[in-house]
């Protein structure tokens, strides 16, 4: 309970109570110890209080003695009065005395008491016989009251000379009391000034400690070292809050700097597979270079062929080189960017009208597509190989009829696009190589493609679409067929 | 990498810490609040005079005046009343010990009557002064009782002390002793040291004592030339002054010198071993003080007569106690005395007493 005040409790306040109370310690020792010397004063003050009253009898009775004596000598009423006033205060002075004493000191005091009695007595039958003029009497009297003033002057004098002793050996002990009660009170101010100091630092290094951790966290940070270790994260005074702030901003950054390490590294995989792309490309293009063709001069020769069949109304031959041209012109084109699935569609449908001219009808070609999907992108010339392929390896050297079946079609969020033939068929160790991508490069040089290789196209669609599953090969067996099926999501 | 590098650490340790320190310091200052008082209380235990003498309550005060010669002797007799006293919850005053002025005997006795002490022990001068003081005493209801000299023809309660005659017998008994001691025994000059204020009926009656013994238990010896001298206790030194003139005065040397109080005696004993008149003066002297009784034992003294002054306290203080009980007390309370020889002495100095 008190734990979780203290920890919601503002360095502020915190301070202030560590501050208040070692001041507050030696505040209440000093108003203690003050107290104490004082008390030890008024007592020492006290010691010679007895002697002063002593002393305070002694003169009064003087003073009454004279008095009387004056009255004696001029028996005047001013006289008279001072004497009557001496005589009260002497009384007062006597009452004053009262119970002070106990022991022997209380024996010596009820002589003086009595003879104080005796003495008032005395002076006072003397001042009536004075004022009664009976001269004798008042001379025997003042004799009298003459010696008995001196016996108690004595008497007085003694007992104030004996209380004086016992006071002054009184007022040594107190002094020397008063010394050890400085010495304590130094030697206890001493130790709890020493213990508040080392109160005061524990204390407050037990607040400054998260701060000074939280700034080599911070000083880690800064350098870099994210692993870091925040005390009083829920601490609710300032340092607890900056401390829950800190690590909130700590993990930001990390979340930010992780975030940030990933979209470069998409990026960097992006980069690498437009590099890739290129190279592809421009193995293309070596190759178009390798044929030592100029494209632009093959197409001018080859509309210029086609006008020239135009001009002797050869319909058919105007057609095939028409369509030749659009071939060759869509295999330049078409090399390093993406085309619709309609566009790839038509190329084959140009490819196998030229084979068909130069095989003379033996490729029969079926189709069978999806319309909705002749809109969906795909890398250019990628159709064509695989049928090129299907052409060449398929149904070339069959005896039979060779049959290619083209068909588009949806699945999900794929499209599917199929072709098949019914040639020779695919060993299953041939279509892993191929799947692989190792070994199947084109080989230019070698029968009549166009140079761009099954491994080219997979790489390809796999660049576009960032998938490793783009395509799969399917042949069930030697003169069954082979059906490649390229997939593609609807939307890169 | 980890997800979250930020470790939260709780900082209930410091919480805790800190919450020590204040309990802690709230414990400090407690103990050693407490440990304060306590060395002050301590402190002030130490202070035994500022706590008033323990409140003694007297069921009476006598007042104690003697005569301020003969110490040793009046010392002994003030122990024992105190002694006495003491059983009796009184307490016994020694006036001329308070009054730190010298005092006549007188002046005190007039201080004490008018200080209406409950009782006076008195053994001062037996003058005509005194013997008002204490007729006025008794008057006013305070007893009186007098020790060593007596003061008849006054009012006082009690004597208590040594008949004046019978310490002549004894007197006498040393001086027949010496006589016998001798070969053929011729008169004797005998001086009787006194106090100058000492009544002359009182040497008389010792006078008589002693020539009545003579006559009596050895008729065949002369009756000693008898010479009362009396001593001045005036004056600070007087009596030391007065006794060596004596012994300076070698055609009056007497054969025997009796010394009626231990100051005579001591102040004898000295001046005999001054002047060389050892075996030539025979003194007897009074009170069993040690140095006396060493003096004796060195055959320096013939012998001394020992009062009993512990008796002569005691009785002091039982006759005025029975007074101020019943109104009445005896008015002659004897205490005993003793000879002592060299033998006697010498006995006693054994058993370490004499001392007071």
């Amino acid at each position: 309970m008190i734990e979780r005040l203290w920890n919601r409790t503002s360095i502020q306040i915190k301070l202030m109570i560590a501050f208040f109370i070692p001041i507050a310690i030696i505040l209440v020792m000093n108003v203690y110890m003050y107290m104490n010397v004082n008390t030890m004063i008024a007592r020492i003050d006290e010691v010679y209080d007895n002697n002063v009253r002593l002393n305070n009898l002694a003169e009064n009775l003087t003073f009454l003695h004279n008095s009387m004596k004056e009255y004696l000598e001029n028996k005047g009423t001013n006289a008279l009065n001072a004497y009557y006033k001496a005589d009260q205060d002497y009384r007062n002075c006597v009452a004053d005395i009262g119970e002070s004493y106990s022991g022997t000191m209380a024996v010596m005091q009820k002589n003086i008491l009595n003879q104080s009695d005796r003495y008032l007595q005395v002076i006072d039958e003397t001042v009536q016989a004075k004022r009664g003029r009976n001269v004798e009497k008042y001379r025997s009297g003042f004799e009298e009251a003459q010696i008995m003033y001196a016996d108690l002057q004595n008497c007085i004098y003694f007992l104030n000379n004996e209380q004086f002793k016992i006071n002054t050996d009184n007022y040594y002990i107190l002094l020397s009391s008063l010394r050890y009660m400085e010495i304590i009170s130094i030697v206890i101010l001493i130790i709890i000034g020493l213990v508040n100091i080392v109160a005061l630092f524990m204390l407050t290094s037990s607040m400054t400690k998260p701060l000074t951790e939280l700034s080599k966290a911070a000083d880690r940070v800064a350098g870099g070292d994210f692993n870091v270790t925040i005390v009083n994260p829920e601490g609710e005074d300032e340092i607890g809050r900056v401390s829950r702030a800190f690590a909130g901003m700590v993990d930001s950054m990390q979340r930010y700097i992780a975030e940030i390490r990933e979209s470069m590294l998409r990026e960097s995989r992006m980069k690498e597979s437009e590099l890739k792309m290129q190279t592809r490309m421009r193995e293309a293009e070596l190759r178009t270079l390798q044929a030592q063709i100029n494209p632009h001069f093959l197409f001018n020769t080859l509309n210029a062929g086609a006008q020239l069949a135009m001009m002797e109304d050869a319909d058919r031959t105007t057609e095939f080189i028409q369509n030749m041209a659009d071939f060759f012109r869509y295999n330049i084109k078409s090399m390093d960017k993406d085309v619709s699935l309609s566009e790839e569609l038509e190329l084959v449908d140009k490819y196998i009208y030229i084979l068909n001219v130069r095989f003379d009808g033996e490729i029969h070609y079926h189709k069978e597509i999806d319309e909705s999907l002749n809109d969906i992108r795909v890398p250019g010339m990628i159709l064509q190989p695989i049928v090129e392929n299907a052409v060449n390896y398929g149904i070339r050297d069959i005896d039979r009829e060779g049959h290619i079946y083209l068909k588009t079609y949806r699945a999900g969020d794929l499209a599917f696009i199929s072709i098949s033939d019914n040639g020779v068929g695919m060993p299953s160790d041939k279509i892993d190589k191929i799947l692989s991508g190792e070994g199947v490069s084109a080989d230019p040089g070698k029968n009549d493609s166009n140079g761009i290789g099954l491994g080219n196209v997979i790489e390809r669609i796999r660049l576009f679409t960032g998938r490793d599953n783009v395509m799969d090969i399917i042949s069930e067996g030697e003169d069954k067929g082979t059906e490649f099926i390229i997939k593609v999501p609807m939307h890169v | 990498m980890n997800e979250s590098g930020v470790i939260r650490k709780p900082n209930k340790r410091y919480a805790r810490r800190a919450l020590r320190i204040i309990a802690f310091s709230i414990f400090l200052m407690v103990i050693v609040a407490i440990g304060s008082a306590v060395v002050y209380n301590s402190l002030q235990d130490r202070m035994p005079g500022i706590i008033e003498d323990e409140a003694l309550e007297y069921e009476a005060h006598y007042a104690y005046i003697v005569t301020g010669e003969d110490e040793d002797f009046w010392k002994g007799v003030y122990t024992a009343a105190c002694d006495e006293a003491s059983k009796n919850n009184i307490y016994i005053e020694n006036l001329g010990d308070s009054l730190g002025v010298n005092y006549e005997d007188t002046d005190l006795l007039r201080v004490a009557v008018n200080s209406a002490v409950d009782g006076i022990i008195y053994g001062g001068v037996t003058n005509s002064e005194a013997e008002e003081l204490i007729n006025r005493a008794v008057s006013e209801g305070i007893g009186v009782v007098l020790l060593q000299n007596d003061i008849e023809s006054s009012g006082r309660q009690s004597f208590v002390g040594v008949n004046n005659y019978e310490l002549g017998l004894m007197y006498a008994s040393q001086i027949a002793d010496i006589m016998a001691g001798e070969e053929e025994p011729n008169r004797k000059k005998v001086d009787i040291l006194v106090d100058r204020n000492v009544s002359e009926g009182a040497t008389n009656v010792i006078i008589m004592a002693i020539e009545d013994f003579i006559n009596e238990h050895y008729p065949e010896f002369p009756v000693p030339d008898m010479e009362v001298r009396g001593v001045d206790t005036e004056d600070t030194f007087s009596v030391e002054e007065d006794i060596r003139n004596i012994f300076l005065d070698e055609e009056n040397l007497p054969d025997i010198m009796l010394c009626l109080n231990s100051v005579y005696t001591r102040c004898a004993y000295q001046a005999i071993v001054d002047q060389n008149k050892v075996g030539e003066v025979q003194v007897v002297g009074y009170f069993a003080g040690s140095s006396i009784l060493e003096a004796v034992n060195k055959q320096i003294i013939y012998s001394t007569i020992s009062v009993d002054t512990w008796e002569m306290g005691r009785y002091g203080v039982q006759a005025l106690n029975e007074y101020r009980q019943t109104g009445y007390t005896n008015s002659y309370m004897p205490v005993s005395t003793q000879v002592i020889g060299y033998r006697e002495a010498g006995k006693l100095l054994a058993r370490g007493e004499g001392t007071t």
